[in-house]
């Protein structure tokens, strides 16, 4: 009793310990984005498909806070209106992949040896896989396009998650509370759901929050080699490659979308860390 | 360990280690095969072109094997890959194994700079983001190793030649050596020095984290303290402390040198140059089922190989890890 007395003592101040600053700067950067990519439709935006090609390339003003692009498109509403599919295909391949991966790993770290071994040893053949080829690959076979994109960025997702819910699960497969739970005749779905899921989903929350910025990172990249969305349609990667070919005239123009997928996933990592960081501190003193 | 037990230490280590990776590799040739036997028209129609009769795909069909059934295919397929035939390049007319194998020399080679690169200067910002006295520079390490692993290599790359190649011309913006062929070593080293640093940046923010978790680790921390204690300077704590941090930054440094031997395909992208993930790149735009075939193995080989380096280096350092 003392025992259990004293950790809900640490646990209490422990609730309301806040998220570092950087964090809580990050959390609100990403809502902000979040924001503006739901409202983009009814923001006063100009059209992000149709430009006048007499104002083409012409540099920040009043009405093209960012200038335009070589279709004399306004590159803000671009930026505003690519962040939906942008952000999209970077939560999307992490909520299923997290999913399929976070059951993979439950399974593997709860069931036998031959079971745990196989699933893990399957999933090793991803690792070796070269992640980014892998996600190329499976977007050419299916043609660019949203879904494409999310579905070749959850398959790469799969593999670290379930890895990183193994090795929870085995290293409280053995403590008391586990042992207490089997020994009142508890079924080992009924051990997953009450016991397990509890202890290792802040983790794994934890850590795929850290992946969006990855899967923001790699679902951009699909775009930026092409394989995103079809033109005319804005998305961020697409961007980047579609101002890379100013560079030299206009260097400053490609790096804006640069600049924006690097913010968003500099924001999902700190995040990530924060989280990470509060939680560790929550686990060290229990 | 079972049953074998008189046969403990390094060699049997190693022995298992390797029979750990060959069903990885069979596992990735197979997935291999699988994804390519789903590319929507396949090699024959990309071959042939619109305007084919149904008589010349036939014959193309069964000339490159592919009416045969699937596990047949794959089974010779693999018989050959065995002995290290790819089969030829459709699009090049050359062998599948070579052209892949020149491009991984070029990966090799920016691996190789990028990865001393990345070792070096993650090791310098994670000891500093632990060890440092100011407030000031341990967050300057923090945020700069959370940037570092953040940054997209396309966004960094496309950066550094709008900065470096096109406003103040310094260095050239793609390529691996000048189109005049002219300046030997030394151009080929300026060539290399933006794909390098772009490839070296998310390895080195990694390595900076293990670094900085391993040096904060309370064994490592317990032994500085003790030696603190004893009188020695700063300097020479550190070199101690981070002898002892050699296993986990051995670890995690050959992982990343292994994500980029598998070729950096982004950096390769950007700056032209042409290693294995431009080739392999090259190969699935044009249907080039034999390069994206040998390009996939390669790498898949590199990443089980270098893994197996990262074990038995590991075993060597700590011998309790192959008991």
């Amino acid at each position: 009793m003392t025992a259990t007395n004293s950790f809900e003592l640490g646990t209490a101040p422990r609730a309301r310990r806040r998220l570092p600053w950087a964090a809580r700067v990050a959390a609100l950067a990403i809502i902000a984005i979040g924001a503006v990519a739901v409202l983009a439709p009814v923001l006063p935006l100009d059209d992000p498909v149709r430009g006048e090609l007499s104002e083409r390339l012409s540099g920040p003003s009043f009405s093209h806070p960012l200038g335009t692009d070589g279709q004399g498109r306004d590159v803000l509403s671009r930026l505003a209106w690519g962040a939906r599919p942008s952000l999209l295909a970077a939560l999307l391949p992490v909520l299923f992949g997290g999913s399929i991966g976070a059951c993979l790993g439950l399974v593997a770290g709860l069931a036998g040896r031959t079971v745990g071994a196989t699933i893990m040893r399957f999933l090793d053949i991803f690792y070796a896989f070269p992640a980014v080829l892998l996600a190329i690959a499976i977007a050419t076979t299916r043609g660019a396009g949203l879904t494409t994109m999310v579905i070749a960025i959850t398959v790469i997702v799969v593999a670290p998650v379930a890895r990183i819910a193994e090795t929870e699960v085995r290293a409280i497969r053995n403590l008391d509370f586990m042992e207490a739970a089997r020994a009142s005749g508890a079924s080992v779905w009924m051990i997953g759901a009450r016991q397990v899921v509890p202890c290792v989903g802040p983790a794994l929350v934890v850590y795929c929050t850290a992946l969006v910025g990855l899967s923001l990172v790699y679902a951009a990249g699909l775009g930026f080699i092409g394989l995103g969305l079809a033109p005319p349609d804005p998305e961020w990667g697409t961007m980047v490659n579609e101002l890379r070919a100013f560079t030299f005239s206009h260097p400053w123009l490609a790096v804006i979308p640069a600049l924006v997928i690097l913010a968003v996933s500099v924001a999902f990592n700190v995040l990530g860390d924060g989280l990470r960081d509060r939680l560790a501190v929550g686990g060290s003193d229990g | 360990m079972h049953g074998v037990r008189s046969l403990t230490g390094l060699g049997l280590y190693v022995l298992r280690r390797v029979a750990v990776a060959v069903p990885i590799l069979l596992g990735v040739s197979l997935l291999v095969f699988i994804l390519l036997k789903m590319v929507p028209g396949g090699p024959v129609d990309g071959l042939l072109g619109p305007l084919s009769t149904e008589e010349q795909r036939a014959q193309l069909t069964s000339r490159l094997g592919f009416d045969q059934p699937a596990p047949v295919q794959y089974a010779k397929w693999l018989t050959a890959v065995g002995q290290g035939d790819f089969g030829d390049s459709i699009t090049k007319q050359t062998s599948a194994a070579g052209l892949v194998w020149g491009a991984f020399h070029n990966s090799l080679l920016l691996a190789a700079v990028g990865g001393v690169v990345a070792l070096a200067g993650g090791v310098a910002l994670g000891t500093v983001w632990a060890h440092s006295r100011r407030v000031a520079s341990r967050g300057s390490a923090a945020a700069a190793s959370v940037l570092a692993v953040s940054i997209p290599q396309y966004s960094f790359g496309v950066v550094l030649i709008a900065v470096l190649a096109v406003k103040f011309g310094v260095l050239p913006s793609g390529g691996m050596s000048s189109a005049t062929g002219e300046g030997g070593l030394a151009d080929s080293l300026r060539h290399m020095v933006l794909p390098a640093l772009t490839a070296a940046v998310v390895p080195m923010g990694i390595i900076a984290r293990t670094q900085r978790a391993a040096l904060l680790d309370i064994g490592v921390a317990g032994l500085m303290e003790s030696l603190r204690a004893r009188g020695f300077g700063q300097g020479r704590v550190l070199v101690h402390a981070l002898h002892n941090t050699l296993p986990s930054l051995l670890t995690v440094a050959g992982l990343q040198f292994g994500y980029l031997l598998s070729g950096v395909v982004f950096v390769e992208i950007i700056f032209s140059w042409p290693g294995l993930g431009l080739r392999v790149f090259e190969a699935i735009s044009q249907r080039d089922l034999p390069v994206i075939q040998a390009g996939v193995m390669v790498s898949a080989l590199a990443f089980v190989v270098m893994n197996l380096v990262v074990d038995v280096l590991h075993a060597v350092i700590d011998p309790r890890v192959a008991q």
